[in-house]
């Protein structure tokens, strides 16, 4: 007796790509969601105070957003190193709590916090635990005429290294000298505007100066001033930006994508292209949006290790993971180069 | 040899790291850093959210 089994059409690579962008969107959406639940924060247009503040979470997610329930880890770094003008001796802060020694010149929590991530998976947080490579992802999508999507640019990869510079002059230096100034966050982060000042000034200009928990008053959009001006157009830029080409703040400006960026050859998770299976065809350097070649630098400082790659190779020769994968010894030794 | 070599550094050295890293986060909580990220996360960034 003959048995028909019917075989499961096979999935083309353009479905595959499109089930890995889905999951990814879903993985990046709920841990935004999760880590932003506060939801006290959006109704009565205050700020979560709570000890989990204490604890960094992985993305650029500001903790002036009214449902941030952490702390950001580049506004950290700049919090611990504002402090070391202080004065010695034992001091209380805005909590109440008492701190006995107030001088730091080096951030080994905040630190600390970002070489186990960094060490783990280096950039993956960037593809899957961001919100505000989230919000990029996202506006990309807004459709534009081709001509309009600028994949790269002349100079592209000088300004790649911007990020760096601003990681050391904003985030280290000048906090480290300039007391109770955290640089970046105050003349560059677009996401703290965007997530945290937006929503409250807003609210407070609708509902009134009710936002009493916060203890600041400051939730009127009659406060703003020439730094309010200022961070709006880095905003605005931003945003357009992001429509146009993919991820320009996570490529050129982001301190903390620069920091991951340097675990990403020795990261635990990482990705690897075996050659024996790769037909330098180039569908996996099409398909990358951050302009990595993954044949030539499979672990470069700019993949943000968003699979999309893997799922675009018709040979399946990208391997991403933990444990033991295959790796091409002439890819691997190439790992240095930037892009 | 040189391949094997690679390998066990492969995992040792982001082991390493994940050991110092670990010992850097309780240093930071043993020294009172961690109240420092707690009383700048708690009291509204008038620098994050553009005012100053
Ligand atoms: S580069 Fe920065 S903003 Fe972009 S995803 Fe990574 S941490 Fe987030
Ligand atoms: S898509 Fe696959 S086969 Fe083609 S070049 Fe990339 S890794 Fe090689
Ligand atoms: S090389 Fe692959 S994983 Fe890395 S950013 Fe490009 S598409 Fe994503």
């Amino acid at each position: 007796m003959e048995t028909a089994v019917k075989q499961k059409p096979k999935k083309t690579i353009m479905q595959v790509r499109k089930a890995v962008e889905r999951r990814r969107l879903a993985i990046q959406a709920a841990f935004s969601i999760i880590t932003n639940s506060y939801i006290v924060g959006f109704i009565r247009g205050t700020i979560y105070k709570g000890p989990l503040k204490q604890i960094c979470v992985p993305g650029m997610n500001c903790y002036s957003c009214p449902g941030a329930l952490g702390a950001c880890p580049i506004g950290s770094l700049q919090a611990v190193f504002n402090q070391s003008d202080w004065s010695k001796g034992a001091w209380t802060d805005a909590n109440g709590y008492t701190v006995t020694k107030p001088l730091y010149y080096f951030s080994f929590y905040v630190v600390g916090f970002l070489m186990l991530i960094g060490a783990l998976c280096g950039r993956l947080v960037c593809a899957f635990l961001c919100p505000f490579g989230l919000i990029q992802d996202l506006l990309y999508k807004i459709p534009l005429p081709k001509k309009l999507k600028i994949k790269s640019f002349k100079h592209d990869k000088p300004f790649r290294y911007l990020k760096y510079v601003l990681l050391v002059v904003f985030v280290i230096v000048l906090p480290l000298f300039y007391e109770a100034n955290p640089f970046f966050c105050k003349y560059i982060c677009p996401s703290g505007m965007l997530l945290g000042g937006i929503p409250l000034m807003t609210y407070g200009s609708v509902f009134g100066n009710i936002a009493a928990g916060t203890g600041t008053g400051i939730t009127s959009w009659a406060e703003a001033g020439g730094l309010t001006v200022l961070k709006l157009c880095i905003l605005a830029a931003t945003i357009i930006l992001s429509i146009i080409t993919y991820r320009p703040f996570c490529k050129y400006v982001c301190p903390l994508g620069a920091i991951y960026s340097f675990f990403n050859r020795i990261s635990l998770y990482r990705y690897s292209v075996d050659e024996s299976k790769c037909t330098n065809c180039g569908a996996c350097r099409h398909a990358c949006r951050m302009g990595v070649d993954i044949t030539k630098t499979p672990n470069s400082p700019e993949c943000i290790r968003c699979g999309d790659c893997k799922a675009a190779c018709p040979h399946h020769a990208i391997c991403a993971g933990f444990g033991k994968i295959k790796t091409s010894s002439a890819a691997d030794a190439n790992t240095g180069d930037a892009a | 040899m040189k391949t094997l070599l690679n390998t066990k550094l492969r995992y040792i050295l982001p082991i390493a790291l994940i050991v110092i890293a670990v010992g850097f986060i309780a240093y930071g909580v043993f020294d009172k850093e961690i109240y420092a990220v707690l009383s700048k996360a708690t009291a509204l960034c008038r620098e994050c959210v553009g005012i100053g």
